[in-house]
């Protein structure tokens, strides 16, 4: 117990003297592009990065227009982590790579902000320390204007951008919802959905308005990043970046209100996406897997510079038509429930309380792989947990995150999961974060 | 390995090209254009009086205006001339 506390403190202490060291050689000016652009400092138009307010929901549905075009839009990212499994299981180590050591997670450069009047980008290319793999990341390309209609102000745009969701501006969908930071180290859950599984595969194509700063609607289209649209997935693992059939649309729905002087905003929206994927991203012929996601989700900020409450709620169900793969059912369902709900105080001391929930039929082909770890041997996709975040921001561009991942189920199970004797609190993680922008 | 390695080379070096490519096209393509912001007022709650004591001339987004420090001047994120008395949600302190 002594020697976990002090390996900890020790850790501790590394991180915070990185991020002191990278923090303190930044030029004072150095910040990120967007700031530099507005002249904003981040909490404008952040709760804590990335979390928008709506003064950044504003600034990105204007297409990363607003402000002075910079000539260097350039910004800078590392990531500093350190994850502890509560039981890593030494006879499968590769399924906790770098478990208990400092890593930099992720190092990333922006290219960001304005590029003419009404054109403006938000890119980003990643160096991911665990793979040692250097990729294209987010990306979202807007061209944006504004008129006015019977004296209010009508938003349109238009995006192509890389992953489903990323162009949203409300922190609910897989994109840029809860958590923000998170281990990628960690044994995650074995089911996911379409939506929230195809980023920086996928070439999105769309259009979207916002009128009268209430009505919010967008279509989209998802294709293969192929062809004239590889540069969208430049660096990923082609081996298993996903296959789409032709276009595959979205349909997006929001009402927003903002009351107080801005002070309190809420939202509910719904949204839709149905893909058609081939089960062999090598041919691209003959019969597809259909996916339907059918997403509900809902927002409410109160934010002032003292106090700052956040909350999210998001839901997705899936239907899975299997017309092309083998799975034990030729169809399956996914449920899944995400909510938090966060408090920042002088915008520097955060706490973040989180529920997961991804439920859904048994499966044994889909589910049961048989592995110790990371199988599931009633072959049910059902896992639910907590999260509980504490967030530190020295300065405005330096996170340091303390984030406990609680699991009270894990793929299918609460205790002996995969068969093999290991329980889902077995996959509770301490996940230390140091986030500098730069 | 070797081929590995290329490989790799090749990928980063495109993404090089491609975010630098990017970042290049507003030094080389566009000319620089005026400060002033483009957003609607009525999005960003804009008021022409101060907000618990907050008003735009201690704001850095707030341009002011070249003939006096009353007179109105305009601003990097909204439209239109905006009162160094003025307000809106977007504030961010000079201090």
């Amino acid at each position: 117990m002594h020697f976990f506390a002090l390996k900890w403190s020790r850790h501790l202490l590394i991180i915070i003297v990185a991020t002191i060291s990278v923090s303190s050689a930044a030029p004072a000016n150095a910040v990120p592009a967007f700031a530099r652009q507005t002249g904003l400092e981040c909490t404008s138009c952040h709760v804590s990065w990335p979390e928008l307010t709506p003064t950044g929901r504003q600034f990105k549905l204007n297409g990363y227009t607003l402000g002075e075009r910079q000539s260097f839009p350039l910004a800078g990212m590392l990531q500093l982590s350190r994850t502890s499994t509560a039981k890593a299981n030494p006879a499968n180590a590769g399924d906790f790579p770098r478990d208990g050591d400092v890593v930099v997670q992720q190092a990333s450069v922006f290219v960001a902000g304005k590029i003419s009047d009404h054109v403006g980008a938000f890119t980003q290319w990643t160096y991911d320390g665990i793979d040692h793999r250097a990729s294209i990341d987010n990306v979202d390309l807007r061209y944006a204007n504004r008129i006015d209609i019977a004296k209010q102000a009508l938003i349109y745009g238009f995006t192509l951008h890389n992953n489903p969701t990323v162009q949203d501006v409300f922190n609910t969908g897989p994109a840029w919802g809860f958590p923000f930071g998170s281990s990628s180290v960690a044994i995650a859950p074995n089911a996911s959905t379409a939506i929230e599984s195809l980023g920086q595969q996928v070439a999105g194509t769309g259009a979207y308005a916002l009128w009268a700063n209430t009505l919010y609607g967008e279509f989209s289209s998802y294709r293969t990043a192929d062809r004239e649209f590889s540069l969208l997935r430049t660096g990923t693992d082609r081996s298993s970046d996903a296959a789409l059939k032709g276009n595959n649309p979205y349909l997006r729905l929001a009402l927003q209100h903002e009351w107080d002087d801005g002070a309190q905003s809420a939202m509910i929206g719904a949204y839709r996406l149905s893909v058609d994927r081939y089960p062999d991203n090598t041919n691209t012929t003959g019969p597809i897997d259909r996916f339907r996601d059918v997403g509900v989700d809902a927002q409410y900020q109160y934010i002032t510079d003292r106090h700052r409450i956040s909350m999210q709620i998001n839901t997705i169900r899936e239907t899975q038509d299997w017309m092309a793969s083998t799975q034990s059912n030729p169809s399956d369902v996914l449920r899944e429930i995400r909510g938090k709900i966060g408090y920042y105080y002088d915008r520097k001391y955060g706490a973040n309380l989180g529920y997961f929930s991804i439920k859904g039929n048994s499966d044994a082909t889909l589910y049961n792989t048989g592995a110790a770890d990371t199988g599931s041997v009633s072959g049910s996709p059902n896992s639910s947990g907590y999260i509980l975040e504490l967030d530190y921001l020295p300065k405005r561009d330096v996170r340091l995150m303390l984030q406990y991942t609680e699991y009270t189920k894990f793929n299918g199970a609460k205790f002996n999961y995969d068969g093999f004797g290991r329980d889902a609190r077995n996959n509770n993680t301490l996940y230390l974060l140091a986030w500098l922008m730069f | 390995m070797s081929s590995n390695f290329n490989c790799r080379r090749q990928v980063l070096k495109r993404g090089a090209i491609a975010l630098l490519s990017l970042a290049a096209i507003p030094i080389v393509v566009l000319p620089q254009n005026a400060h002033a912001g483009s957003a609607a007022k009525s999005d960003f709650h804009y008021q022409n009086s101060p907000h618990d004591g907050k008003h735009c001339s201690e704001c850095t987004a707030f341009l002011p205006s070249s003939q006096s420090q009353n007179s109105e001047g305009t601003c990097r994120i909204v439209a239109g001339p905006v009162s160094p008395l003025g307000w809106c949600m977007a504030f961010s302190s000079k201090g």
